[in-house]
């Protein structure tokens, strides 16, 4: 299964470079886009560690709402903070004339959304690792039970996400071009609350059931459908904030 | 900037070598309070609400000095069996057993205490073998309520042990103090017992043991669910 999920991120990378390249018109240095890539996935593994962070907040309440709003946002918070991050590192250390190019919308929204991409496909291929592996997960704060196999639904769960973080990451690199174009901090804020908003919407959906077992035979049944219908979601959404994000450019 | 960045992967590097470097010393032990056998029977609590039993068995082993250490647990459908084999004198585990039937389906785990902990957990979907590098000092998780009874409480006494969890396969320390001294009633009687606080993490779960000779583990919080002690059978 390692070797089917490589497949899905590889199909992943490249489908969204032969987009960008192609359609989106798209142009950096070919090793800015495997340092984005290395940043981004990177970012995911060294975030994990804020999982020591979530384990303590847990421990001062386990409440559905507690859960839902503080732990959740604090989840992610630092989950769309390590994919701005990600970029700023590769940007500040590697390229700085990079950054200029930011003040383009559709640049900033690519650079971003392939990052949150590769963010993805961190989080997919350091979660299967840690499945097979459970005894590294101390080193995260996490548990993950022994015994645990990994398959298609893995792949098709993780092949969503991936995409999801792509969205996050877009969405921010909409609020980052607005940032670098009119220096206003909080238009960066706004767009970084957004996707902060669309991350705790799907996580919390499957906590929620976590927290009935009675209805976790409906999570079974729904969850492929919300999956897929909240990815569709998120490209509305970011398709519509890029739109408004030009409107207000032309404003200007 | 590359110079500084080298020097800063390597300040972090020696604080993670440092947090794992660490002063792992066995837990002391008293008198065994069991005999050569010795069952133990609780009744389990969630919010004052009966949910399910749990049983220990304390055996010994005359052929390979050691104690086998069991439970069967059942809360609901889910029924958690376990087996310990203890040595007799540090009541360090040399192997153990665990399964997991639930209508999820089934989980056995066996494990060996060797130069390395071996893991090897059966599941419907297939065998995961796994191995873990154990400490100097370490006690399975599934006997820890039992083999500390053997420790020499006094108020204020505190010890660090490394606690192996085969669900997880992972070894964690737990510091456990001895906080007070409380009268506690159970379904099998009222006794003057030692509270033990037992922290792991953020996480934190009590152990009351009785103030006698027998050291008779009353009741056990572990936050969710509360453990009192219903029946004893061959005591001391």
């Amino acid at each position: 299964m390692f070797f089917v999920m490589v497949l899905v991120d590889v199909i992943i990378v490249f489908s969204f470079l032969f987009i960008a390249l192609r359609k989106g018109d798209i142009h950096i240095k070919n090793r800015m886009w495997v340092y984005l890539f290395i940043s981004g996935f990177l970012f995911q593994i060294i975030f994990l560690l804020r999982k020591h962070w979530e384990v303590y907040l847990l421990s001062l309440n386990t409440s559905l709402w507690y859960v839902l709003t503080v732990v959740q946002a604090d989840n992610a918070f630092w989950e769309e903070l390590a994919k701005l991050l990600a970029v700023l590192v590769v940007v500040y250390f590697l390229d700085k004339n990079m950054m200029v190019q930011f003040k383009d919308l559709k640049y900033s929204t690519a650079i971003f959304t392939y990052t949150g991409l590769a963010y993805g496909i961190g989080e997919a291929m350091s979660l299967m690792f840690l499945l097979y592996n459970p005894q590294y997960g101390r080193v995260f704060g996490m548990q993950f039970p022994v015994g645990t196999f990994v398959g298609f639904v893995y792949v098709f769960e993780r092949f969503v996400a991936i995409q999801m973080h792509g969205i996050m990451g877009g969405i921010i690199g909409i609020g980052f071009s607005r940032y670098v174009f009119n220096k206003k901090f909080a238009s960066l804020l706004i767009y970084f609350v957004v996707a902060m908003f669309y991350h705790m919407f799907i996580d919390n959906f499957a906590m929620f059931f976590q927290y009935y077992p009675a209805l976790r035979y409906v999570l079974i049944y729904v969850y492929a459908v919300f999956l897929l219908s909240s990815t569709l979601l998120g490209y509305v959404l970011l398709y519509f904030l890029y739109k408004n994000a030009i409107k207000r450019e032309r404003r200007v | 900037m590359s110079k500084k960045f080298l020097m800063s992967v390597i300040i972090f590097s020696l604080f993670i070598l440092a947090g794992c470097s660490s002063n792992v010393k066995p837990m002391e032990i008293g008198q065994i309070p069991w005999g050569n056998y010795q069952r133990l029977t609780y009744d389990i609590f969630e919010n004052d609400k009966l949910v399910g039993t749990a049983e220990f068995t304390i055996e010994k082993s005359q052929s390979t000095n050691t104690y086998e250490i069991s439970s069967i647990t059942k809360i609901d459908s889910a029924e958690l069996s376990t087996s310990t084999s203890v040595t007799s004198d540090t009541l360090m585990p040399v192997s153990s057993y665990y399964n997991v039937m639930s209508p999820q389906g089934d989980i056995k785990i066996e494990t060996t205490y060797k130069d390395k902990w071996n893991i090897k957990a059966k599941t419907p979907k297939g065998e995961q073998n796994l191995t873990v590098k154990l400490p100097k000092y370490y006690y399975d998780n599934d006997s820890l309520l039992m083999i500390m009874r053997a420790y020499p409480f006094k108020i204020g006494a505190e010890f660090t042990i490394y606690d192996s969890i085969a669900s997880t396969a992972q070894i964690v320390p737990i510091t456990n103090k001895v906080v007070s001294k409380e009268k506690v009633t159970a379904p099998y009687g009222e006794a003057e017992c030692f509270k033990v606080e037992l922290k792991a993490g953020a996480a934190k779960q009590y152990i009351w043991y009785s103030d006698d000779e027998n050291r008779l583990l009353y009741q056990y919080d572990n936050g969710k669910l509360v453990y009192k002690l219903k029946k004893v059978e061959n005591n001391k």
